[in-house]
């Protein structure tokens, strides 16, 4: 069936029609909060997150111009918004840190042990040992499918800063993945 | 290996990420070749992995219209009191708006009543005096009419007084002259009458004067006599 363009459901929403904002939502919601549970590696605090980026995306909707894709407007504003979830959580935490290692809280979360028992729990928790920029870089690079261009725009860095971050992040991760493949 | 090498087997390797190349050969370099297969372990995990369901939450909460329906403006219950001082000041002022067909009148403290007390009797005088002409005009014309019904009611009696007597007339000389006409028959008769009594008288005489005869009826003296009482006959 014909299916409203993102364009489309942004200028209704603006004039104050919500049953296309709650399309464009459902229409991203599923992508966002799998990549806010990535990022944050907690269901609550994924939905939370989610949540909130939706909030500010509505927030800024008059902002949008339409210049670029609203899914990378969307996801830009998700980058900004968790790399605050993590400055908010560990203000004295550098984002180019290791984070610390919370076991006790994964073990304590049912819902984390379902999400840890799919296919893709082994790269999930080999990414939690990285630092967020890294992480970010991983996410775009082999989630989203962006390529270095894009990274560098999104996160508004340079392309050799992305490239820099996604091998180090390789580099870890080759031997978390090498240990759990062992495992 | 030299800067120039390193620096092609990362954009190499770059090249290979984004997809603009098909395959990257590191070689023997145990860098790449590492990063490779991380990255071909992540896509691998990736393209095995599921996404996880949303949760149920309030989608609609993220919505908050900025555009509150006219109702719930916020300069309405200042506009309401506006409005009732304003309405309240049109009654305290005895505040009039009067619609003419030469445009809007408005009047204060009841000064419009005044004007309009001031325009209803110069209204009223102006049409009784327009009533009064008219009435003067029609009270004319009927006393012309009257006037001129009056003359021919009278030329009609004149006419038909002189008529009358006229006929009256007629009819009296009519009879007068009926009646002279027969006292005339009655004298002639009565002349006739006479006429033969003289003439039987002088008959008589002659006879008798010639027969010696006196006195037949009548005296020699007597001859001038009259009929008796002819005008009580009449």
């Amino acid at each position: 069936m014909f299916e409203r363009s993102d364009e489309t459901l942004v200028k209704q929403a603006l004039k104050g029609k919500k049953s296309a904002w709650i399309t464009l939502v459902k229409r991203y919601e599923k992508n966002l909060y799998n990549y806010t549970l990535r990022m944050v590696s907690n269901p609550e605090d994924a939905l939370d997150l989610m949540q909130d980026v939706f909030m500010a995306v509505f927030r800024n909707l008059a902002s949008f111009r339409g210049d670029s894709p609203f899914k990378g407007w969307l996801f830009k504003i998700a980058h900004y918004r968790c790399i605050e979830f993590y400055r908010r959580k560990k203000p004295t935490q550098s984002l180019d840190d290791v984070p610390e290692q919370e076991e006790q809280a994964s073990d304590a979360c049912p819902e984390l042990h379902l999400f840890s028992g799919q296919q893709a729990n082994i790269l999930n928790i080999a990414m939690q040992t990285l630092p967020v920029n890294q992480k970010l870089v991983v996410e775009l690079k082999f989630f989203q499918h962006c390529t270095f261009d894009d990274i560098a725009q999104q996160l508004g860095v340079s392309v050799n800063t992305v490239k820099s971050r996604l091998y180090s992040a390789l580099d870890k991760l080759k031997c978390h993945l090498e240990i759990e493949d062992v495992r | 290996m030299s800067d120039k090498e390193k620096l092609q087997q990362e954009q190499a390797f770059a090249d290979w990420l984004d997809g603009k190349s098909d395959d990257y050969q590191a070689d023997d370099n145990t860098q790449w070749q590492t990063r490779k297969s991380a990255a071909q372990a992540i896509e691998h995990h990736v393209a095995m992995s599921e996404e996880v369901p949303v949760p149920a939450w309030d989608r609609a909460g993220s919505f908050t219209s900025d555009k509150t329906p006219f109702w719930q403006w916020q300069g309405l219950p200042i506009l309401s009191m506006a409005c009732s001082v304003f309405a309240i000041a049109l009654v305290l002022f005895k505040v009039e708006l009067v619609i003419q067909d030469n445009g809007l009148l408005l009047s204060f403290s009841g000064g419009n009543a005044q004007l309009q007390d001031e325009k209803f009797a110069k209204l009223v005088d102006a049409k009784l005096h327009s009533f009064a002409q008219e009435q003067q005009v029609v009270l004319a014309n009927y006393a012309a009419d009257i006037k001129v019904k009056q003359q021919d009611n009278n030329l009609q009696l004149a006419s038909y007084i002189m008529g009358a007597s006229r006929q009256e007339r007629k009819e009296d000389i009519s009879d007068f002259i009926q009646y002279i006409n027969a006292q005339r028959k009655d004298e002639l008769l009565e002349q006739k009458i006479k006429y033969q009594a003289l003439e039987e008288a002088i008959k008589y005489r002659k006879t008798y004067q010639q027969g010696n005869v006196k006195g037949f009826g009548l005296q020699q003296d007597e001859v001038s006599s009259t009929p008796v009482n002819w005008t009580t006959e009449e």
